[in-house]
Formats: structure tokens, sequence, C-alpha cells
């Protein structure tokens, strides 16, 4: 019986070290002969714009042999969209990408999902299980956003009811503000657009109710600072940004409860 | 013959019975004093380091005990250092600094140091920066989450003490307590050689009257690897955004660490405010005795002296001297030994506290004159007011009856 289930699990290493190949496969004019397998797989992953799985872990344990196939089996059910890469932290040869991810001192087995444009959508050490790996395919402008953010920059995701690309005012002299210019991305979206609705009804707009543009702004590592219709001053937007430093909005917060009536309009997550 | 000349006269010419009474006082009142400058200072302290820390978590091994929030990380217990990595993929509510640490006994210029390792911030750069997945979560937080600006954080190796964290550290490098640089002379820039590996001094941290004072702070994997620890940390502390966040905090991680025991701030200093409360409530008990015992040796002493002095009494008052000046006589006599004895005890007192309440209490004590002022005049009075039957039966003495007596 171990023995079947040994030789079903090279089995479904094998396969699943096939998409990771099939991943790498692509885009070789690019690739810098220099790069490890796993890194390699990831650049083929980025390339043909696949989200990667990267599955850190020490030794072939059962926790990672029960990761390795629960993401297996997460992938296959998103119809290409992803790739998986398997990475031995004790690995000389990987040492780079675990620098990279800085995983050495960290619980494993570890799951990573990574955006084709780099971004890092989702960690999860030790175990993983299917909806995870589902929520951790995001929207193109959720990748965006979680890039710049990563990068310690803020981002105004400009939700727009037409097919125009408006930019409010304020977003604009704010992206024009000495002190926020270098610090500030603008990423513009279709409120109806089909592939962004989870991220609209997560950033709880209500598509039957907006109308113009919406103005979202998000602060690093990871804050929702407010909603601003394209009527809002970037003197408002930066005031709300102020309170948002200050320990905190939240209700329960005794020290935040003057800022919490400041400011109507930001909301924190 | 002046009153007072009367009373130092007497004072003088007998002693012995004064002495027992004064030194009763003496005793009484440097006890009060001394318990009453320790837990003063000691309530002073929680509430400091509620103000300061009243946000903080601390990560404990689960059989850890913890007595002193300073001293957490020298249980001599380990924990894994990938606790610290799994806080921050957890993507907490409330998490704004995470700040392993192991301590390890070490020399320095041949004196015995707590070579302490702690992670810079700036490692947890990558860490920190995936707290935007959160953000995109199905599940929303409930509470709140700092926006990070680098402006607002003080950066200095000195900030340590404050915020309990460092910025940057290089793996060469060292931060010393005010102990340990007034012990060795060392100053930034200098050089320190601890566990056979030489260092460059980075900062002298100012004193803070913890055990912090006589640590050095190297960086952790630094320390690991010298006294062969493995990927271990004696505690991890994390800095909650606030102390709301901070309680919502404590069952998440006991759900995520569950091999760990999690306390704040509160709970630590819950130990060391009931001790001050006992201490308190003894110290009230021990001036009841005190003064029970104190008033009834002085009314002893005194109405022992009346009954002594009755031929005196009687020849003093057929020489014209009136009832009030007996009686003032006896009261003056309790008032300088009230207020002798009360100087006395208040400033031994005093000294017992500063010598002791560091020791004891672990608290630096600075001398209140209020309360040693308020102790003296509660001696003086209390000897006066002992001292009044005995100078009021004086008083009544009929010089007739005193005669017929002889």
């Amino acid at each position: 019986m171990q023995k079947l289930t040994r030789l079903a699990f090279c089995g479904m290493l094998a396969g699943i070290l096939g998409i990771g190949t099939l991943a790498s496969a692509q885009g070789p004019a690019t690739r810098t002969p220099e790069l490890s397998k796993a890194q390699a797989a990831l650049a083929g992953a980025a390339e043909s714009g696949k989200f990667a799985f990267i599955i850190f872990y020490k030794e072939d344990a059962a926790a990672f042999r029960t990761m390795a196939g629960n993401v297996k089996q997460g992938v296959e059910t998103l119809d290409g969209k992803a790739g998986i890469v398997f990475v031995q932290v004790t690995n000389p040869a990987e040492r780079a990408l675990v620098e990279r991810f800085d995983v050495s001192r960290s619980p494993m087995p570890l799951t990573i999902a990574v955006a084709p444009n780099g971004a890092v959508t989702g960690i999860f050490p030790k175990e993983i299980t299917a909806e995870q790996i589902d929520q951790s395919i995001v929207t193109p402008t959720m990748t965006r956003c979680m890039k710049s953010l990563q990068e310690n920059k803020m981002v105004f995701v400009c939700v727009q009811t037409s097919d125009k690309n408006f930019i409010p005012v304020a977003v604009k002299e704010m992206q024009a503000d000495p002190q926020f210019k270098d610090r500030v991305t603008v990423v513009s979206m279709r409120l109806r657009d089909p592939e962004e609705t989870r991220f609209v009804a997560q950033m709880q707009i209500n598509p039957q109710t907006t109308t113009g543009t919406t103005a979202v702004l998000l602060a690093p590592p990871g804050v929702l600072i407010g909603k601003y219709p394209a009527t809002a001053t970037s003197a408002q937007i930066a005031a709300a940004l102020h309170d948002a430093g200050k320990c905190c909005n939240d209700p329960n917060c005794k020290h935040g409860q003057g800022a919490a009536a400041q400011s109507n309009t930001s909301r924190r997550k | 013959m002046r009153l007072t000349s009367l009373v130092w006269k007497e004072l003088r010419e007998r002693p012995s019975a004064m002495l027992t009474s004064g030194l009763t006082i003496l005793l009484g009142v440097a006890a009060i004093v001394a318990i009453r400058h320790v837990t003063v200072h000691a309530e002073g302290e929680v509430s400091r380091q509620l103000a300061t820390l009243g946000a903080n978590i601390l990560i404990l091994p689960r059989d850890a005990s913890l007595q002193d929030y300073y001293a957490a990380d020298q249980s001599g217990k380990t924990l894994p250092e990938e606790h610290v990595s799994e806080v921050f993929f957890a993507g907490l509510t409330g998490v704004e600094k995470v700040s392993p640490k192991l301590s390890v006994p070490a020399k320095l210029s041949g004196q015995a140091v707590t070579l302490t390792g702690i992670l810079p911030q700036s490692e947890f750069k990558t860490k920190v920066a995936w707290q935007s997945v959160s953000l995109f979560a199905p599940k929303k937080h409930d509470g709140c989450q700092r926006v990070k600006s680098a402006a607002d954080e003080d950066q200095s190796p000195e900030s340590l003490v404050k915020n309990r964290s460092i910025e940057q550290l290089q793996k060469s490098e060292v931060v010393i307590g005010a102990d340990i640089a007034q012990r060795t002379g060392l100053k930034p820039g200098g050089k320190a050689s601890l566990l056979g590996e030489m260092f460059s001094v980075l900062a002298v941290l100012p004193a803070t009257g913890t055990v912090d004072d006589g640590r050095v702070f190297a960086h952790l994997h630094t320390v690991q690897r010298l006294a062969k620890t493995g990927e271990v940390v004696n505690a991890i502390e994390i800095v909650g955004c606030c102390e709301d966040a901070a309680g919502d905090l404590v069952p998440q991680l006991g759900k995520l660490l569950p091999g760990a025991k999690i306390v704040t701030i509160s709970q630590v200093v819950q130990t060391q405010v009931g001790v001050n409360r006992l201490i308190g409530k003894t110290s009230w008990f021990v001036l009841a005795v005190l003064v029970t015992i104190g008033c009834a040796t002085v009314a002893g002493a005194i109405a022992a002296n009346v009954r002594e002095r009755r031929r005196e009494i009687g020849t003093l008052m057929a020489l014209g001297a009136t009832p009030r000046f007996v009686s003032r006589m006896f009261l003056l006599k309790a008032l300088w030994l009230g207020l002798g004895c009360g100087t006395a005890g208040s400033l031994i007192g005093i000294g017992l506290a500063l010598c002791l309440g560091p020791l004891w209490a672990g608290v630096a004590i600075q001398p209140l004159p209020g309360l040693s002022i308020l102790a003296v005049v509660a001696a003086s009075g209390l000897a006066i007011a002992a001292a009044y039957w005995p100078a009021r039966q004086a008083a009544k003495l009929d010089p007739c009856v005193c005669f017929q007596e002889v």
C-alpha cells in the first residue's frame, strides 16, 4: 500500500514538474543561462502571463507531500492560469530565489503565489486549501495594485464608469505634489469590466449607484484609505492620509476616536 | 528657668526612658517612609510600563515564567524563530512591529554581560510588504492597521529603548546598554570583543533603569551562530497598533502558535500590581501597629515620668507654676521627641528605600519630600496626642498632696 502511495506521489510530482517545465519552456530568448531551474520556471510563467505557485520545502516530508498534492489539485482547476515551481531551500542552486523571497527561516512547507508581474498574491505556510489557491488568482488591476504596494507606493485606483480614462484633478495634484509624486501610482479600471468584478466588490463599490469616476486610495502595507468622488480635493485626500498615519481609526480604539470622528470618508480594513 | 530649659534638662537627665520611646518612633517612621517610597515608585513604574508598552505582546515558550517584562527573554527557554515569519504571514490586524530576542551570557572586557540577539526591522521589509496580500483577502479586518510611513519613525539606534526595536543593525555591530558603557568605557565607533568575535559599537543606549542597561544588543543571527543555539529565540515581542488591537491579537496569536505562551503587558504588570497592593496594605497594617505601639510607649514613658516626678511637679506648682505650664512642659517634651525621632526616622527610611528599592522592587527611588514631612508631622502629632493624658494628670496634681506623700 505504501509503495502504491509512493508511486502515485512520484507520478503526481512528475506531472507537477511537467507543468513547471511547460511554463519554463516558453520565452527562452529572454532567459539568461545562469538562472536556476526554479528561477527559469518562474520567469517562464511570468512571460506566459501565468501565476506561479512556488512551493518552498526543506525535505520530502508528509506535510510537503500534502501541500504539493493540494496545490496540484487546485492549479488543475485554474484552466492553465497557473504553474507550480518547487524550491528546496537547502539546495545551493536555489539560494538566490530563497534570498529573494527571504524564506530561509520561514515555516516549511511554504507556498507563495506570485502574479505574472511579480506581485506576491498569497502566502500559505504549512498548509493550503483549494479556496486559498483560488483566492490567490487575483484580477489584473489587483496585481498592479499589489505590485505597487509591495514597492512601498500608494495607489490611486481610478474606477471609471465610462470608457474614457479620466483622472480626477485631486489625483493629478497629488501626483504633482513633491511630497507624494515619487510614491504615488495611478491605476485605471472599468467599473463594469467582468474581469474586475471581484476587485469592485472588495472595494465595496456599487456599480448600480456609482456615477463618474471614483478614486480609491490604497496605501502600504495594505490599507484602504478611502474612496473619493471626482469632486474631492487633494487637501481632503491628504488629510485622510495624514489621519491614517495615526493610531488609529478603529472605533473600538480609545486612541482613535478623535480621528475617526474627524474623517467620515476614510475607512480602515 | 524657662520652659524649654526645663524640658531640655529633663531629657538630658533621664535619657534611657526617652530613648526607648524615641526608638519606637524612629523605627516606625523609618519603616513607613521606606515602604511608602518603594510602593509609590513601584506604582509609578507600573503606570509607566502600561503607558509606554500597553500595546505590546510577548510570545514566550509555553513553560517560561515571567515576572519582569524587560527580562522576558532571560528564561533560558526557547521557541523556533520561524514563529516570526508565521506572525507576518498570518496578516494579523494591528501588528506594527515584531522583534525576536535571544539572550546568552557573554563576557565583555572581562565583565559578565547579557548578549541579546535582535533582528533589525529592515530585515522584515519583504514580509511587511507582503501584508498588502491581506488587503484583498476575502476575510476583512475588523480592527485597524496603520499606514507605514518612514517619516514618522525614529530610525536612530537609540530608538531601541523607546520603540523596543531597531531599524538597522549590521551583523558585525553591537548596541550597548548605559551601564555596560559606563563600566567598560566603550563609546560609539569603539570595538568590542564578544564570544571570540570583534564587533564595532554602533551606539550607546540612554539609561532606562531596567535590565536593558546591562545588555549588549547584536544581530540575532550572529548571536545564534556564536552561541551555537540554532534558529531559536527566547521571546518574540510584538508591538501592537494600540491596546485594543493588542487585546484582539492575543487569542489570534494563541490560535496561530498553540505551542507558545502569549502574554500582554497588562498581564505582566498584573502580578506587579498585586504585589504593590499587598505591600501597600501591609504598610497600612504596619502603620497601625507602629502607631499603637508608639503611642503606648510615649504615653507610658510620660506617665511614668509624671509618677516619678510628683515631688518636683508639686514643688514647681508651689513656686507658682500654673497647671498649664506643667502640662505644656510634658507636651513640649513629647513634641521634641516626635520631631527629632520622626526626622531621623524619615531620613533613615529614605536611605533604606534608596538602597533597597532597586534590589527588591527593581525600581529607581527618588526621595519624596512631601511624604517625609508628613511622616515627621504625623510622628510629632501622635507623640503629643500620646502625652496629652499624662500631661493633664500632671497638671491636675495638688502640691499639698505631693508634699504629704514625702
